[in-house]
């Protein structure tokens, strides 16, 4: 009897009904916009562009340099108006998923979803089957293409004339040339003013909206050194967090004193304050683990003796790493960053760096390596001949 | 004539031997083989990385093949590997030299191993 109950069309459709609700409001809410600064700004003009765009599918660039929040703002602008649309997906980080071979992957999931469809396979450069094709047309989709740095990324990824009238496409680069290319408008993305900075930088350095009046006059300081970055005040701000006066004293004084103030040095300062072994464990990720299971990850370095839960933590409350999922990733231009450290180790010779990570450098080691082994064997031999002598 | 061509190679030579020892400095090692052409590795290739912990040969491009090449075997892995991922790799065993206690994982996937190691392994 009650087996039927629940198996009957009406239970069914009962499910269906709250499936669908709770879909739509989980897209609403706006929950993820919390700790964000200056953002709602930004988005109203990305609103304005929108409608400035005739085109049956358009196509919005949002164009800044590493650090200044292009992927922030096209993720709450998604969540802003994704309820609106009939499918809606955010890629991320293209560039490097491209890097690794991983493009036709990432349109089979961007498919997948927009179709709400598990695994749906194409395997082919182009999306082939009709049938797709003519289901794709009827839908009215929100799409992000987070950092595209090359227009065949964007070609491979989505074939304009396929989604239906209505859609909005939002793709982010470094690259203005690629956007040029590809989208009808673009949206620069501009530096914080100083009212924001000064908000994002105390939401890290105090955890607050405001610096304490003690300290207004450093954290003044430190904004400028930012030059309205939020990456840089992120990073700047957890560093200096729950630190003493005269820390932040010398701590700014020192950064003073750079030559060239660029934001790769500020970004240096707060790794350079990290103890020795949570050094290695950011380094590791930046170089080899960027974008792996959480688990995996602990579980290798645990094993190469770090205290990596503890690790972790700093580094996620320092801003040099964050979980998205169960995958921890990092900035770009914290990975950037970290190559550059890992490569001063010694400029002259690959062999002595700590890690190798770029095929290049790899095969020039290996094969220095074989050169040495030949060398020694021509040792050898001529060790014998002056013996004979 | 002979010896002196030797002597003058053998500074050289042993100059450049000494040059290369940097080698134990490197820690990790992750070589996406679809990125690189053919090579060919002496069997001592990894034999001076005594500090490496993490080894990484993997191909993000289906179908390519391990274009790494180790035609006279490899003689030794660091003693210090945690990690040891090598998709496709060519040898029948793991190095003769090469004492796992601290190795956290191994994937070895379409490789050519039939058999780990010959003898007893202590972990």
């Amino acid at each position: 009897m009650l087996l039927s109950f629940f198996c009957s069309p009406e239970a069914k459709l009962v499910r269906e009904v709250v499936q669908t609700i709770c879909k739509r409001l989980n897209r609403a809410s706006p929950c993820k916009l919390r700790g964000l600064v200056g953002v709602d700004s930004r988005i109203e003009k990305i609103n304005k562009l929108l409608s400035i765009v005739a085109s049956h599918v358009r196509i919005i660039g949002i164009w800044g340099m590493g650090g200044i929040g292009k992927t922030t703002i096209a993720e709450a602008f998604f969540y802003s108006i994704s309820s609106q649309y009939e499918g809606c997906h955010f890629l991320p980080n293209i560039r490097q998923e491209s890097e690794k071979g991983r493009l036709s992957d990432l349109r089979d999931e961007l498919l997948s979803k927009l179709l709400e469809e598990e695994n749906l396979r194409v395997g082919t450069p182009h999306i082939g089957p009709t049938f797709i094709r003519d289901r794709l047309c009827q839908k009215k989709v929100l799409l992000v293409l987070d950092d595209v740095n090359d227009v065949r990324q964007f070609q491979h990824l989505i074939e304009v004339p396929l989604i239906g009238a209505g859609s909005v496409v939002v793709v982010t680069s470094r690259d203005k040339q690629v956007l040029k290319i590809v989208a009808d408008q673009i949206h620069e993305v501009e530096e914080l003013n100083s009212h924001e900075a000064l908000q994002l930088f105390s939401l890290n350095a105090f955890k607050g909206n405001h610096p304490p009046n003690a300290y207004i006059e450093l954290s003044i300081k430190a904004i400028n050194y930012a030059k309205g970055n939020p990456l840089a005040l992120q990073v700047l701000g957890s560093f200096l967090f729950g630190r003493e006066r005269y820390f932040w004293e010398s701590q700014l004084n020192e950064i003073e004193s750079f030559p060239e103030l660029n934001i790769y040095d500020l970004l240096r300062i707060g790794f350079d304050a990290l103890r020795n072994n949570t050094k290695s464990i950011f380094l590791d990720i930046a170089c080899f683990f960027r974008g792996h299971q959480v688990d995996f990850v602990k579980r290798i370095l645990d094993g190469c003796g770090f205290k990596t839960d503890n690790g972790f933590s700093v580094l996620i409350d320092r801003c040099l790493i964050k979980i998205s999922g169960d995958k921890v990733e990092m900035h770009d231009l914290l990975q950037e960053m970290a190559h550059e450290v890992v490569r001063k180790e010694s400029v002259d010779e690959l062999g002595r760096q700590s890690r190798l990570w770029s095929p290049k450098d790899i095969s020039q080691v290996l094969t220095n390596n074989l050169v040495r082994f030949i060398y020694t064997k021509v040792f050898l031999f001529i060790c014998n001949a002056i013996w004979f002598y | 004539m002979v010896l002196l061509v030797s002597l003058k190679s053998y500074f050289q030579l042993s100059f450049t031997f000494t040059g290369f020892q940097g080698t134990g400095k490197v820690e990790g090692i992750f070589l996406d083989v679809s990125k690189i052409r053919e090579i060919e590795l002496s069997s001592t290739a990894f034999a001076r990385m005594y500090n490496l912990r993490l080894l990484k040969i993997y191909n993000s491009e289906a179908g390519v093949k391990c274009r790494l090449h180790l035609p006279h075997g490899l003689e030794s892995l660091s003693e210090e590997l945690r990690y040891l991922h090598w998709d496709g790799y060519p040898l029948t065993s793991l190095p003769r030299y090469f004492h796992p206690q601290n190795l956290v994982e191994i994937n070895l996937s379409s490789s050519k191993v039939n058999q780990l190691w010959s003898g007893d392994q202590v972990f």
